[in-house]
């Protein structure tokens, strides 16, 4: 647990020095959404129905743009070789990684929702179940990423290609937790929704840390 | 020749009908050369390889053995 | 219980393929012809539908097959894996773009079929979305398999995904059905097509354009390994033949 603990530490120091990266992140999802109404047009209505969706795919796009850094740093300087003799299991080192992860984009990206969902009209009554639904499903983004970013180690054109993999996985989070939102808005029960995205949390805890740990084997050999 | 036309105009629908058809059909008779053709290059490269490979083996006869 | 390595030598392969594939093109170059005549001669039209029916018996069966075929990829992928049974990765690679064409032919055919009888070429039903899914999976695989200098690595890189999207295809599957309970709930459903149980009339040609689809798969997974392996011995040739030369250039 204590050297679990000084990883995510590691990370987030090599974060914090490298911190315009994690600006620029937040900076693309405040640009991506504020994009939407100049393409669809100003009407407050149309804005208002499509809100959710845009917040959402901004954020998971922004989300794809951190993602490749995830390891393909730790195996150009070659720390990942010695993560991969720590004393501990790598696929407690990949929640680490992913954890780490989660804290320098997602948390930005929750603080930052807000501000867009009045820039798009979002009404108040979903606001929060709109926060709720990042907070159970950014974490959801970094498990899953790991998994990309993991297996596109050292291939060519690596960014793109996490984006390419992970994207179509992740659609049921886009689908219920926009869908969420929409209930919210006309009053309906959103509550299964967010269990179903807990539980696509939990399955993906569950999954995720082992396939990113094979990736990470393979890629070492 | 009206029986033919009647026939692929189909009560109006001949247009989907047909294209659809010819969708499908152009996809997988197009992957189907692609394969056929890349098979048969790869043949040609290996009966290619075959044949210098054996000159090579005569002419270096002497120096390495069988 | 069958031994699976004994399959595994690529030799073994190549001479227990050969006399196959003929047979399996043969199935394939006469089924298509009796389901093709079936379909668009002797099939009578819908009574709802009318003729535009005829689509369904290149839409189906092309459905059916792009779940087979990303079935087949991810259990080679996993023997694979597994097993390190050295011919599942090129079996599970040949596999990939029939899969991806199969997706496509599905997603074309169903637009097509979707303008007469819906009035519109694209709706973001449950079905075409998970089928749009399923192309891109194939697609990403395919990229990801040519995406590194080590061939190796990309196959089993590919490989991992190919198993992880298996994994995640109910979920998705599940969650895009819930795209339907969105476009009800907000009013602008799209009438469904009932689904009556099929009558025999057009059972038979749909089952026969299934079958020439099967064996269209069948052909050309095998033919794409057998290419695949005569590939991997020129490259081999090509490589002894490299430093046979240069023994030769050292011993003058």
């Amino acid at each position: 647990m204590k050297i679990w603990w000084i990883l995510v530490q590691r990370d987030l120091l090599m974060a914090w020095r490298r911190s315009s990266d994690i600006f620029s992140v937040v900076m693309f999802f405040v640009l991506a959404v504020v994009l939407f109404p100049l393409g669809v047009g100003p009407e407050l209505d149309t804005l208002r129905k499509i809100a959710p969706g845009i917040i959402w795919v901004a954020a998971l796009l922004a989300a794809m743009l951190s993602l490749d850094q995830l390891f393909q740093s730790d195996a150009d300087d070659g720390s990942l070789d010695l993560l991969l003799l720590a004393p501990i299991p790598l696929e407690t080192i990949v929640i680490a990684k992913c954890c780490a992860h989660w804290m320098v984009t997602g948390l930005p990206l929750i603080l930052v929702a807000p501000i867009l969902g009045i820039l798009l009209n979002l009404p108040l009554s979903g606001f929060a179940v709109m926060i709720i639904t990042l907070v159970i499903s950014t974490p959801t983004i970094s498990l899953l990423g790991s998994v990309g970013a993991a297996l596109t180690i050292g291939a060519r054109r690596g960014g793109v290609l996490v984006a390419l993999l992970i994207l179509p996985l992740l659609t049921p989070i886009l689908i219920m937790s926009a869908n969420a939102v929409d209930l919210a808005l006309v009053g309906l029960n959103y509550t299964p929704l967010i269990a179903l995205l807990g539980a696509f949390f939990l399955i993906c805890l569950v999954v995720c840390p082992f396939v990113a740990a094979a990736a990470l084997r393979l890629a070492a050999e | 020749m009206e029986a033919l036309n009647e026939y692929l105009w189909m009560g109006g629908d001949g247009i989907f009908i047909w294209s659809a058809y010819s969708a499908a059909a152009i996809l997988l008779g197009g992957l189907a050369l692609v394969m056929l053709v890349g098979k048969r290059s790869v043949e040609k490269r290996l009966e290619l390889l075959g044949d210098k490979h054996s000159q090579t083996r005569k002419e270096a006869g002497a120096h390495d053995g069988p | 219980m069958i031994n699976l390595h004994r399959y595994a030598n690529p030799n073994q392969f190549m001479r227990l393929s050969s006399p196959l594939v003929p047979v399996v093109g043969f199935l394939t170059c006469s089924l298509f012809p009796i389901g093709l005549y079936l379909a668009l001669f002797v099939s009578p039209p819908d009574y709802e539908q009318r003729e535009t029916v005829r689509i369904m018996y290149v839409h189906v069966p092309a459905a059916w097959m792009a779940l087979l075929s990303y079935t087949l990829m991810a259990t080679f992928s996993a023997v694979a894996l597994i097993w390190r049974h050295p011919l599942a990765n090129v079996m599970a690679r040949s596999v990939a773009p029939i899969g991806a064409s199969f997706t496509l032919i599905c997603l074309i055919t169903g637009s097509l079929w979707g303008q007469p009888t819906w009035g519109t070429w694209w709706v973001w039903d449950a079905r075409l979305t998970s089928v749009l899914i399923l192309f891109f999976l194939f697609v990403g695989y395919l990229v990801l398999y040519g995406a590194f200098d080590d061939m190796a690595k990309g196959a089993r890189a590919a490989g991992l995904i190919a198993i992880v999207g298996f994994i995640f295809v109910p979920i998705i599957k599940f969650s895009v059905d819930l795209l339907d309970l969105r476009t009800l709930h907000q009013g602008a459903s799209v009438s469904k097509l009932s689904s009556p149980a099929i009558h025999e009339s057009m059972m038979w040609p749909l089952m026969i354009m299934a079958a020439a689809y099967l064996c269209y798969l069948i052909t050309f997974l095998l033919l794409g390994v057998r290419t695949e392996i005569m590939a991997a011995r020129l490259r081999a040739g090509h490589r002894m033949r490299a430093e046979k030369g240069v023994q030769l250039g050292s011993s003058e």
